[in-house]
């Protein structure tokens, strides 16, 4: 504590600068970290699209990882890390199909990949993936296998209680 | 005759690790237990605990004793794993995201503390441990309350579905082992992380170097005696929150370590025994209020967790009942433990009689 | 020194001798790792894997059963609990590991025992990780029914008579998704059958207070709580431990408790009237008939309920049952109907309802979990059922969420 008193101004000068250059390493770090870490799950799906039906038989490897193999109507999940990615996509005999690479938006967790989309070269083949658990099914049917589809359940949704 | 005394100082020197060592040796087979899965076990956590062990290191050069504020920075490591799991931040990154999260949190608390033991000097260690329970309740209240309704949570998943606070137990499988699986060395039937590995090395060469540096020497001498320290120009209570803090931010890091190991977080309990299971450790390692090195940390984790591996089959397999394997554990565990704090009263005394000894051959 | 040394020498020579005898004999073709807390926890799990030790034989002695038990204070001992079960599976004839109840941290040792051993069945009681969580690691999962029980024991509630109903729990148990969705569906069943409802809070067990302090809270707490809120108060507590001290002083005070959070006759009921059941053990007939007597002879005729079986006793048997039948081949572990079979075995004559978990964002029905629950036995003179499993759930409790 006493020696603050005589601190060179020079002195003074260098630290608070290697501070700050501290804060800024500090802050490219987190940011770093970040991006590069920040998961997502990609959806890879051979469903019908707009203007590209969906594809027989397909192999679909994200990254050089292992294929997926997907039929019509398929869809499976891939999780990756990061945001730049590759995909290629090729039928059973091994011609390929498409290989392209694309960004996910850091912000979305979870996005749908249309194979028919990207392999028709129609744009943009990626979107966010909307869940689908808007409106609440109703859950755990009280006897045995019962088991309420969504709708009633959603149109009645203050049944009157049992009479005790 | 002096071969007899030195043999004999060499055993009240090391009673504890030797007593410690002799009940777990004698536990071992009535446990069962392979030494394959022993051997695996104490691989896992040596890398899973040390860490956490080493940062009390500091502080009892201080001449602070075992710094059971070290919670605070299991604490903060916590905070910082949730809002990893929060950000989806995986894999390695996201232990160093939740690593660099927990840092500012865990200068701050360990600022406190620090702050705090300097106003009870003498008394730190049960300061440290009430003031735990203290920022206990915050880090609850932070977590349970405040966490989805002041301090946004995106990610459903961890958030209670009433909204706010956050759930009991969090999966961590995003950050999941990460580090242990970064580079995995199969040595026969032997897994070892040699990541972690890594990073428990470059800890312990961080202590060493640290104990040379200025601020290391400093530390030795507030720890020797704080009025010759104080006399000497050396500012003590800045130099004890030094230590405070570095020892914090470590038990931060620490703690992300031993969780990633485990994969998954008790929200609200991960962090009630990281301070005694570190302090108990470093204790059965050979180490005293005053005293610590390096080699005590490991001997003890080896030592400690040994014995909570096989003391419960153990107890069970003599007694016949599995309600008094458990049991066992915890009294052969803890009473050891107490065992070690009473023979260092009794080994200090012994010191002091040895030095009266030598004064009085001196004069003669 | 030297003598410690001796000592020690001799108890090592002791343990050597004692370990030999112990592992010279295993007989049984495979092993069943069984894992529950311990009495001072939960009485009725634990004497559910006695019951099959006493049917199988214990490892040691040439059996099929290994038994061990968790923490008491399980929630910051969570290394010690997961290392004591991925422990099991160091045994290479273990088959099957039944956990109940399922603590948190399970998930996370049924990974390591999958990663270990895939051969190994997991399965899990009373999870109290979130159903998405255990439903990852665990074969089955088997836990109370908490979303229909948070109606009918209201509805039971009312059939006795009571005026007011008091919740009592904590933080920790409010944090878990099924304790705290109870909670919520409780609180509207109560609104909507015209009793009020109350939430008490009482100290955390595993917290810094212990299961002593907690208890000794309940029995200061209660009858300040019958005074306030009157006789006719039907009392509900989440944790196994507070239940004891809150039976005990409702019996000297008055007050009424449908069933227990886990009922069983073992409950709280023998504490708490001071009978010993050492001779009935695992008979539950007989069991219920003496505690039933015991709280007639107190006056609580008509005011107390339970299950008439343990259901921490039979979560613990039936699913050790279930395990050696899988592992035999007699049952498909994904059967209902091969489940309840092994359930009835330590349960004869009694009713069982339950369904699959359905999650409640994607509506999938899980194939690995299962909710079930039984009749409310009320006690009096004559005894009788409430017929709970005949009660139809009204649908809305099925969509409401913890508040």
């Amino acid at each position: 504590m006493n020696g603050t008193k005589t601190i060179d101004p020079k002195v003074r000068a260098r630290r608070l600068g290697i501070r700050l250059a501290l804060l800024v390493v500090y802050a490219v770090a987190l940011v770093l970290c970040f991006y590069g870490g920040k998961g997502h799950a990609i959806l890879v799906d051979n469903k019908d699209a707009e203007g590209a039906p969906a594809l027989e038989g397909i192999m679909v490897s994200v990254d050089g990882r292992e294929a997926l193999e997907l039929y019509a109507g398929d869809r499976d999940r891939v999780n990756v890390k990061s945001q730049r990615h590759k995909v290629r996509v090729e039928d059973f005999n091994g011609t390929i199909l498409a290989e392209r690479s694309f960004t996910v938006d850091v912000d979305h967790d979870m996005v749908l990949l249309s194979v028919p989309k990207l392999v028709a070269g129609l744009e943009p083949f990626i979107e966010k993936f909307k869940p689908l658990d808007q409106a609440l099914p109703p859950e755990e049917p009280s006897t045995g296998e019962a088991f309420t589809s969504p709708e009633a359940g959603a149109e009645t949704p203050s049944a009157p209680p049992a009479a005790p | 005759m002096s071969g007899k005394k030195s043999l004999g100082r060499f055993f009240t020197e090391n009673a504890v690790v030797i007593i410690f060592l002799l009940i777990t040796i004698a536990a071992i087979p009535p446990s069962g237990f392979s030494i394959q899965y022993i051997v695996q076990e104490m691989i896992t956590r040596l890398g899973r605990n040390s860490f956490l062990v080493l940062a009390l290191l500091l502080p009892i050069y201080a001449g602070m004793g075992l710094n059971f504020g070290m919670t605070l920075g299991a604490m903060s490591g916590q905070i910082g794993l949730i809002l990893a799991i929060n950000f989806n931040v995986t894999g390695v990154e996201g232990l160093v995201f939740a690593a660099l999260v927990g840092t500012p949190i865990s200068v701050l608390m360990g600022y406190v503390c620090g702050a705090v033991l300097n106003k009870a000097k003498g008394r730190e260690m049960v300061t440290g441990y009430i003031l735990a329970f203290f920022i206990n309740g915050i880090y609850q209240f932070l977590v349970l309350y405040m966490m989805g309704s002041v301090i946004p949570i995106r990610s459903p998943a961890i958030l209670l579905s009433r909204g706010y606070g956050i759930r009991n137990t969090l999966n961590l499988e995003g950050v999941r082992q990460s580090l242990d699986n970064a580079l995995l060395l199969r040595l026969g039937p032997f897994t070892v992380p040699i990541a972690t590995a890594l990073v428990i090395v470059a800890l312990c060469v961080f202590v060493v170097w640290f104990k040379k540096t200025k601020l290391g020497q400093d530390m030795r001498a507030v720890g020797h005696d704080m009025a010759v320290a104080e006399a000497a120009g050396v500012p003590v209570d800045r130099t004890r929150i030094i230590a405070i803090i570095i020892s914090t931010v470590l038990a931060c890091y620490g703690q992300i370590i031993f969780l990633q190991n485990m994969g998954n977080m008790a929200t609200y309990n991960a962090h009630d025994q990281t301070s005694f299971f570190a302090v108990a450790a470093i204790l059965v390692g050979g180490a005293s209020v005053k005293k610590a090195t390096i080699p005590n940390v490991f001997i003890g984790v080896i030592l400690l967790h040994v014995l909570f591996v096989v003391t419960p089959r153990a107890g069970q397999n003599l007694f016949g009942s599995a309600m008094i394997g458990e049991y066992f554990r915890q009294f052969i565990g803890y009473g050891v433990i107490a065992l070690s704090l009473v023979l260092y009263a009794w080994r200090a005394r012994k010191d002091a009689a040895r030095a009266r000894e030598g004064l009085r051959g001196a004069a003669a | 020194m030297k003598k410690i040394l001796r000592v020690a020498a001799i108890l090592a020579i002791l343990a050597l001798v004692a370990g030999g005898n112990v592992f010279a004999q295993a007989k049984a073709k495979f092993h069943i790792g069984v894992v529950t807390g311990t009495v001072s926890q939960s009485e009725d799990d634990l004497r559910g894997a006695e019951a099959l030790i006493k049917a199988y034989g214990d490892v040691k002695s040439g059996g099929m059963i290994q038994h061990i038990t968790y923490p008491d204070d399980f929630m910051s001992q969570q290394e010690t609990y997961i290392s004591s079960v991925v422990s099991l599976a160091d045994d290479p004839l273990m088959k099957a590991i039944v956990v109940n109840q399922a603590i948190p941290g399970t998930t996370e040792a049924f990974k390591r025992v999958k990663a270990k051993r895939p051969d190994i069945l997991l399965l899990a009681g009373e999870p109290h990780e979130d159903p998405l969580v255990i439903q990852s690691a665990a074969d089955l999962a088997m836990s109370a029914d908490f979303v229909s029980r948070g109606y009918t024991i209201i509805w039971a509630a009312k059939q006795l008579g009571a005026k007011t109903f008091v919740h009592i729990s904590f933080p920790r148990h409010m944090s878990y998704e099924s304790l705290g969705r109870r909670r919520a569906i409780m609180e509207e069943a109560c609104k909507d059958l015209g009793i009020k409802f109350v939430f008490e809070t009482a100290p955390d067990p595993t917290s810094d207070v212990g299961m002593a302090g907690a208890q000794q809270f309940i029995m200061e707490k209660t009858p300040q709580w019958i005074q306030k809120y009157g006789k006719d108060t039907a009392f509900f507590c989440t944790n196994d431990g507070h239940t004891e001290p809150l039976l005990r002083q409702l019996l000297a005070y008055g007050g009424i408790f449908v069933e227990a959070d886990l009922p069983s006759p073992l409950m709280g009921y023998p504490g708490a009237l001071g009978i010993d059941l050492s001779k009935e053990a695992g008979n539950f007939p007989a069991i219920l008939k003496k505690v039933e007597e015991a709280v007639v002879a107190k006056g609580g005729a008509g005011r107390f309920g339970t299950w008439a079986f343990s259901y921490g006793y039979t979560v613990t048997a039936g699913l050790g049952e279930f395990a050696k039948m899988v592992i035999e081949g007699k049952a498909k572990k994904d059967s209902l109907k091969d489940l309840y079979t092994a359930l009835g075995k330590y349960t004869p004559g009694a009713k069982w309802n339950g369904a699959y978990y359905t999650d409640m964002n994607t509506g999938v029905r899980a194939k690995n979990q299962v909710l079930v629950y039984m009749d409310t036995y009320i006690m009096g003179k004559p005894g009788r059922f409430l017929p709970t499993t005949q009660q139809k759930v009204p649908e809305k409790y099925f969509t409401i969420k913890k508040q």
